[in-house]
C-alpha cells in the first residue's frame, strides 16, 4: 500500500482509481489547505474550497494534459476557486495595487531616495510575535500577491511551477513576487526596526 | 556627489542601485549570468544602501520561509475523504 509522501501514481489517478485519489488527498491536503487559506483568510471557507478543489479535479481528470505536474494542475484549480470565492463575497484586501506601488522604493539618479537600515538580528530573534506579524502583513496584500508569496516563499515551490499554477509567464511571476516582497519588507520594517 | 555618481557609474560600467534592485529576486536566487551577478556583487559590496536593502529583502524571505507551519483544522483529511466518499470519489 502506498504511503503519504510516495510519488503520485498519475496513471492510476487518471484511471479514476479511488485508492490513488485517497493518497492524493492525504498527501496534498495540508499544503493545499495552507495555500487556499492564505488567499481567502478564512479557515472554514478554505476547508470547503479545498474539498471542492479535489472534487473538481476528480470530475475534470480527462482535461489533465500532462503538460505540468499533476499537483500543479490541482493547485491551479484551488487558486482559481479561492479567487472566485473572494470575487463572489466581494471581500477586498486592505491594500490595493496603488498601495503596493507606493511601497516600492523610490530612486533618484539610479540611487535609493531613502536609505534602508539593516535589521538587527537580535531584535528579530526577540520578536515573539514574528509569525503573527508576517501573517498580518501578508493578509494586507491584494490576493494575487498573497498567492505568489505563499506559493514561492512559504511553500517554496519553484518559480516556474508557481507561474504555471497562477497561469502567468515566468517573467510576470518574478516581477509580481519582487513587488510583493518589497511591499512586505516595507510593512515589516516599522515593526522590526526599533 | 549624488549628481556625479550616476556619471561615474556609467564610466565604470557599474550597475546603479535601481538596476540592482530591479533584478534583486534573480540575484538572491542566483539566477543571473555569472558576469552580471559578479558586477552586482561588487556594487553591493561597497554600497551601504544596497547592502542594507538586500539585508532587509533577504530577511523578509527568511521570515516567510519560517512561516509555513500553521494549525490545520482537526480531521481535515478525514473530513475531506468523507466529503469525497459521499460523492462517489473515494471508497
Amino acid at each position: 500500500m502506498s504511503q503519504p509522501g510516495d510519488p503520485l501514481d498519475v496513471d492510476a489517478l487518471l484511471a479514476g482509481d479511488a485508492t490513488a485519489f485517497e493518497q492524493l488527498v492525504r498527501q496534498e491536503s495540508p499544503r493545499l489547505f495552507r495555500v487556499i487559506n492564505r488567499v481567502v483568510n478564512d479557515e472554514d471557507e478554505a476547508e470547503s474550497l479545498m474539498q471542492e478543489t479535489f472534487l473538481q479535479a476528480y470530475q475534470r481528470l480527462d482535461t489533465f494534459r500532462r503538460e505540468s505536474k499533476f499537483t500543479t494542475w490541482l493547485y491551479a484549480i484551488g487558486i482559481n476557486l479561492a479567487r472566485g470565492s473572494l470575487r463572489k463575497s466581494k471581500r477586498l484586501s486592505p491594500l490595493d495595487e496603488a498601495a503596493v506601488e507606493r511601497m516600492q522604493p523610490d530612486f533618484s539618479g539610479g540611487m535609493y531616495v531613502d536609505q534602508a537600515e539593516s535589521w538587527n538580528p537580535h531584535r528579530l530573534a526577540e520578536l515573539s510575535q514574528r509569525r503573527e506579524l508576517v501573517h498580518q502583513a501578508i493578509a494586507q496584500l491584494p490576493d494575487d500577491y498573497r498567492a505568489i508569496v505563499t506559493l514561492r516563499d512559504i511553500e517554496e515551490l519553484p518559480t516556474d511551477e508557481v507561474a504555471r499554477i497562477l497561469e502567468i509567464s515566468n517573467g510576470a511571476a518574478r516581477v509580481r513576487l519582487h513587488r510583493a516582497r518589497q511591499a512586505l519588507r516595507k510593512l515589516l520594517d516599522s515593526h522590526i526596526r526599533p | 556627489m549624488r549628481l556625479v555618481a550616476p556619471l561615474m557609474r556609467k564610466m565604470m560600467d557599474e550597475p546603479s542601485c535601481q538596476e540592482v534592485n530591479q533584478f534583486l529576486a534573480d540575484y538572491v536566487e542566483d539566477n543571473l549570468d555569472a558576469d552580471v551577478s559578479d558586477r552586482y556583487r561588487k556594487h553591493v559590496a561597497h554600497c551601504d544602501c544596497c547592502k542594507a536593502y538586500l539585508d532587509q529583502y533577504q530577511g523578509t524571505i527568511d521570515l516567510l520561509h519560517d512561516c509555513r507551519n500553521c494549525d490545520l483544522p482537526d480531521d481535515l483529511v478525514e473530513h475531506t475523504l468523507e466529503f469525497l466518499k459521499e460523492r462517489g470519489v473515494t471508497a
